[in-house]
């Protein structure tokens, strides 16, 4: 007779039947599926958090930065200065890019911001060579957070609440045009390098969101 | 649900081992939901929903040993793939109508066996016991979860807990005994 553990004999059947998804091919997830993980692990809602505020406040955050969004676009379009055409849909507004003529199809270059400071910590990064790459980052000492995202233009397409107003400021920023919305608080940054469509949203002032956009670098240079 | 079990993860240092965990094999757990779903939205939707039923009663993740909770994860992520896949297409798993208690069960519950099979036949016959059955068996016995733990993870009563369970050391006990696989 022979004796066995039934422990061990489970766990070397589980070994073999999962050990072909050890290396598992890179997935890009929905941006519903990363909003809700978010959501479970109660870090914030698609976008850099209100620090201490209830969860109904951090939506209002979201809603704020898509308006800020809305906005740009509603007064690109009308100028004709930058490339972004807003679609309204009954609950929501659609917002992409054109004039991409030119332009990378594939993130062929990645971009970091060199100036985000050391108290910073790269929390999340998302890569997908056809669509953007998105880095999301924390101070654990303050909560703060800053979230840089940077598209192919082509691809650029994303789906804003419309519900709200909000003011809008154009900016020259170094020659490449740029539009800021925010408060004390929270702002959001939005410009088009001639390549490629960037983000910065965070806990950020105006002036300190403008200059990190400025550290922006491509990673291969 | 999600608002639900946002007041379950009570702890910044819960969040973030949960969130880390999540990141680092989130790869892998959309790969075992895929390969029971084939579809892009429904095997996130199960990572989603075996993520929701881990920060149910965070408890059970935490105390099991940090190499083991990828092992824990897996067995959740694939047991409520298979289940959106029976719901899905309408498949009902038939269970055995006679109600099993938990002192039959326990019986020979331990965790050494004995028999006249070799190890590697007593794994290949484990390996070909139904998955649930062999997901059940795994949380029962390595992780240690107690029945009613185990039916919340994989959102079925405790009778189909005992009812799996059962299923699975009888077919085992046979086999031990005779090296014959009794259906």
């Amino acid at each position: 007779m022979n004796e066995f553990s039934l422990k061990d004999i489970l766990g070397e059947a589980y070994d073999m039947e999962f050990s072909q998804y050890d290396k598992p091919p890179k997935h890009r997830f929905s941006l519903k599926h990363r909003k809700n993980m978010k959501r479970i692990f109660a870090l914030e809602n698609a976008g850099p958090q209100f620090s201490g505020k209830a969860r109904l406040n951090r939506r209002t955050a979201c809603v704020l930065a898509a308006v800020i969004f809305l906005a740009v676009v509603s007064i690109t379009a009308v100028a004709g200065v930058v490339s972004f055409i807003e679609k309204r849909n009954n609950d929501n507004t659609e917002l992409f890019a054109t004039d991409f003529g030119g332009c990378p199809d594939t993130l062929e270059n990645l971009y970091y911001l060199s100036g985000i400071g050391d108290n910073y910590v790269l929390q999340e990064s998302n890569i997908n060579e056809i669509i953007a790459a998105d880095y999301l980052y924390l101070d654990s000492q303050t909560g703060k957070k800053i979230l840089f995202e940077q598209y192919v233009k082509s691809r650029y397409n994303q789906h804003f609440d419309n519900e709200h107003n909000n003011d809008l400021e154009y900016i020259n920023f170094d020659g490449q045009e740029a539009y800021y919305k925010g408060s004390d608080e929270y702002s959001v940054f939005i410009w088009d390098n001639g390549d490629y469509i960037f983000a910065i949203s965070g806990n950020l002032t105006k002036t300190e969101i403008a200059e990190l956009a400025k550290t922006l670098k491509m990673k291969n240079n | 649900m999600i608002s639900t079990a946002l007041a379950l993860l009570e702890t910044d240092e819960q969040r973030n081992v949960l969130s880390e965990f999540y990141q680092k094999y989130k790869n892998r757990f959309y790969a075992i939901a895929y390969s029971k779903l084939h579809g892009k939205a429904a095997a996130e939707d199960a990572v989603q929903e075996a993520f929701l039923r881990i920060v149910d009663k965070p408890e059970n993740f935490f105390k099991i040993e940090h190499n083991k909770r990828v092992a824990y994860a897996d067995v959740i992520v694939r047991n409520v793939a298979i289940d959106m896949f029976n719901k899905n297409n309408a498949h009902k798993i038939e269970e055995l109508t006679e109600d099993v208690s938990d002192e039959a069960y326990t019986l020979g519950l331990e965790d050494t066996v004995t028999g006249s099979v070799s190890k590697n036949e007593l794994l290949a016959f484990i390996l070909k016991l139904p998955v649930l059955q062999r997901d059940i068996l795994n949380l029962k016995v390595v992780f240690e979860l107690s029945n009613s733990e185990i039916a919340q993870k994989l959102n079925v009563s405790e009778t189909v807990v005992r009812q799996r369970l059962f299923q699975a050391r009888k077919s085992i006990s046979s086999f031990l005994e005779s090296g014959d696989i009794h259906e």
